[in-house]
Order: structure tokens, then C-alpha cells, then sequence
């Protein structure tokens, strides 16, 4: 868990990043979930500190919300474009992502199985959606971007999309978590 | 906790995230309008919102042009951006702008010049000199050059984002921009819609921008 957290430490040499976010498959399916798991673990870490703050949040409806907001927000074109030209929109893209992990891991372990299904098939929905509409476009969506990096970055969503409802059915079960 | 606050707590924070949620989005895409930073680009510049920063280029011939500021409203420039390695999509725009040169040498359009910008740091001048060669530039209708302290700057204030295409050559967005003699951006045109560009330009230099 604490390896994981300290994933992002890789962004802050600029090659790594560089190399990274200069490919649009690379940048979304590899940065994106790397901030994410590192949110993820340090919430798993703290969970037990943090319990009286996060019983408010009953089932934990409102970190899968974030979550999910967090994720649909970057699947926008000009959002990625954005966060590769205007330094505060990448700071908004590490922080945010980081945040839907730190939320997503302590709501996931609350949610019912319903709500579990009902956010992580929203989520397979939409990087299915992103992903077909990448494959798609007839032209580069983002500038930043070449055309045949962006069929791979939609085909990866998809894939994502099969990943995500796969653990929305099959994945570690709602097991009651209680503190 | 009692559940009935928790609950309570939970609507409100969730209405909270995705106000926010919408509000970024709506931010971000201008109003739910545009969804791609090209999109967002020629709003702007229909908005006459982007400008392009004081431009001093060295031509072909190596003499130093200074197109804008200071030119006035009635002086346009059709400007591409290119490296002369490029053989593949520049070729073609190189042979559209041979062939807006060929409208602007029959019929007298006093105000509109071509300019092509080189923003390869590779770019020699005879190489420049070549590429004004192959496509016949004559520099009163067609300057082909690049500023002597580099394109960056100039691409940076129009939105142009150059992009490596792994081949030694480069990709880039926006293919003919029309610019005012106060560098103000007036529109972006696609390769294929150059007769509506120079028929915009012409429209600015007779009237004025």
C-alpha cells in the first residue's frame, strides 16, 4: 500500500511524465489510473483514522459521485488538451484523480451491491462511450494528439469498459464494511 | 452517527459535487458548446478574441519583414505554418497557396498577402529559399520565412499546438490563418476550403477588419 501511494512520485521527473502524457492511451489509461490507485491506498491506509468522517457519507454515495464526476470530466477532449497546456488545469488533473481514488476506496468497500453496480456500470458505460467515440471521430479531437494515438487511447477505453463491468458483478463483494 | 443526519449529509455533499461537476464542464466547454480545444479556438477567434503577438519574420531572400502590429485593418495575411521536411499534407497546402497566389496575380487584391511560417528549428534559409522556389513564391504575394527567434511564441498565442509525428515530421492544428495588420485573428480555414479563405481575406482588405 505504501509503494502505491508514492506512484506519483514517477510524475515529478519530467521524462517519465513527458513520455507519459505524450501518448493520449498512455496518459488516460496508465497516468490516470496511477493517481488514482495512489488516492486509492492512502485512503485504505487512513480509513481507520478517518472513520467518524466518513460515516457521513452514508453508503458511500457521495465518493463514488466524486468519483465518478472526476472520471466523466476527463474523458472530455478539450479536458485533456487542457491539462497538457495550462499548468493549473494538470495540477486540477493529479489532484482530482488522486482524490477519486482517496474517495472511491473507502466508498466502494460501504456501497451495497447496488450502488455498487449502479456506479461502477455507469463508469463502464461511459469509458465505453468515450472510447467509441475516440474510435469514431473522423479527425484528431485533441491537438495534442495524433490520429492513430487516439483509435488506441478508444480502443483502451473499451477495454477499461469490460474491465469495469466485470468488477461491477464480479469484483471483492460489499462485505458489510463496518467501523 | 445516527443515519439520518449521514443521510442528510449525503444528498446535500452529493447536489454540491456535481454542481460543481457541471459548473467545471460548462466552464471548460463554454456552455456545453464546444467539446475540443480547436472548436473552443475558432469561437474565439470568430469572437476576434485571439491575437497574435508583434511578428517579425526573416523571408526567403533574407530581408526582415515586419507584418504586424502597425499594418491596419485593411491589410490581411493568410498564414500557414510549415517545415519544409514535411512531405506529405504541407505539399498539399503548398500547391492550395500556389494556387490562391495565381487569384492574387490575375485579379489586383491590394491588401492580402500569403505568408507561409516555418517553425522547424531546422529550417536553413536555403532551405527556405528552396521551398519558395518549388512552390514559385513570388514575395510580393507570398512570404515564406520564419522569425529569427523562433515560431514558439507565435504558435503559443494562436493556439497552434505542434506535435511530433514520430516520423521526423510534425502534425499540427489549424491549417490557413487569416490575420489583420494588427495581428488580430479574423478566422481558421481547413486546406480544402482555401477559396472561402481567400475570399474572406479579400472581403477584410476592402473593408477593413
Amino acid at each position: 500500500m505504501g509503494m502505491l501511494v508514492l506512484l506519483p512520485v514517477l510524475l515529478l521527473v519530467p521524462a517519465a511524465r513527458h513520455t507519459i502524457e505524450s501518448r493520449m492511451a498512455l496518459h488516460m489509461l496508465l497516468e490516470f489510473p496511477l493517481l488514482f490507485a495512489s488516492g486509492y491506498a492512502a485512503m485504505r491506509i487512513m480509513e481507520q483514522r478517518m472513520r467518524h468522517w466518513l460515516a457521513l457519507d452514508h453508503l458511500g454515495i457521495t465518493g463514488l459521485t466524486a468519483a465518478s464526476c472526476v472520471f466523466a470530466f476527463w474523458m472530455i477532449p478539450a479536458a485533456l488538451d487542457a491539462a497538457l497546456l495550462d499548468p493549473a488545469m494538470a495540477a486540477a488533473k493529479y489532484l482530482s484523480w488522486w482524490l477519486a481514488g482517496f474517495a472511491a476506496a473507502n466508498a466502494l468497500r460501504r456501497a451495497t451491491i447496488e450502488i455498487r453496480i449502479f456506479f461502477l456500470g455507469n463508469a463502464a458505460w461511459m469509458s465505453a462511450t468515450a472510447g467509441l467515440l475516440y474510435l469514431d471521430a473522423t479527425s484528431r479531437l485533441c491537438v495534442s494528439y495524433l490520429f492513430g494515438d487516439q483509435e488506441t487511447a478508444g480502443r483502451g477505453l473499451v477495454l477499461l469498459a469490460c474491465l469495469l463491468a466485470f468488477l461491477a458483478i464480479r469484483g471483492p463483494r460489499a462485505r458489510g464494511f463496518r467501523f | 452517527m445516527k443515519s439520518l443526519p449521514a443521510k442528510a449529509f449525503t444528498w446535500a455533499a452529493c447536489l454540491a459535487v456535481l454542481s460543481a461537476f457541471a459548473g467545471s464542464v460548462f466552464a471548460l466547454t463554454s456552455g456545453f458548446v464546444h467539446w475540443t480545444f480547436e472548436d473552443h479556438r475558432i469561437a474565439l477567434a470568430e469572437g476576434r478574441a485571439l491575437k497574435a503577438p508583434a511578428l517579425v519574420i526573416e523571408d526567403a531572400d533574407g530581408k526582415m519583414r515586419q507584418p504586424w502590429p502597425g499594418a491596419g485593418k485593411n491589410r490581411v495575411y493568410l498564414v500557414d505554418f510549415i517545415y519544409t521536411r514535411c512531405m506529405s499534407v504541407c505539399q498539399v497546402l503548398g500547391s492550395e497557396y500556389q494556387r490562391m497566389q495565381e487569384v492574387l496575380r490575375s485579379q489586383v487584391h491590394a491588401g492580402v498577402t500569403l505568408m507561409s511560417v516555418s517553425f522547424d528549428g531546422r529550417d536553413t534559409h536555403d532551405d527556405l529559399r528552396g521551398y519558395a522556389e518549388r512552390y514559385r513564391a513570388s514575395p510580393e504575394h507570398w512570404i515564406v520565412g520564419t522569425p529569427p527567434t523562433g515560431a514558439g511564441r507565435l504558435l503559443k498565442e494562436l493556439g497552434v499546438v505542434v506535435v511530433p509525428d514520430g516520423m521526423g515530421g510534425f502534425v499540427h492544428n489549424g491549417d490557413i490563418h487569416l490575420i489583420d495588420g494588427e495581428g488580430v485573428l479574423l478566422g481558421i480555414f481547413p486546406y480544402d476550403e482555401w477559396e472561402q479563405a481567400l475570399a474572406a481575406a479579400v472581403r477584410y482588405a476592402g473593408r477593413g477588419s
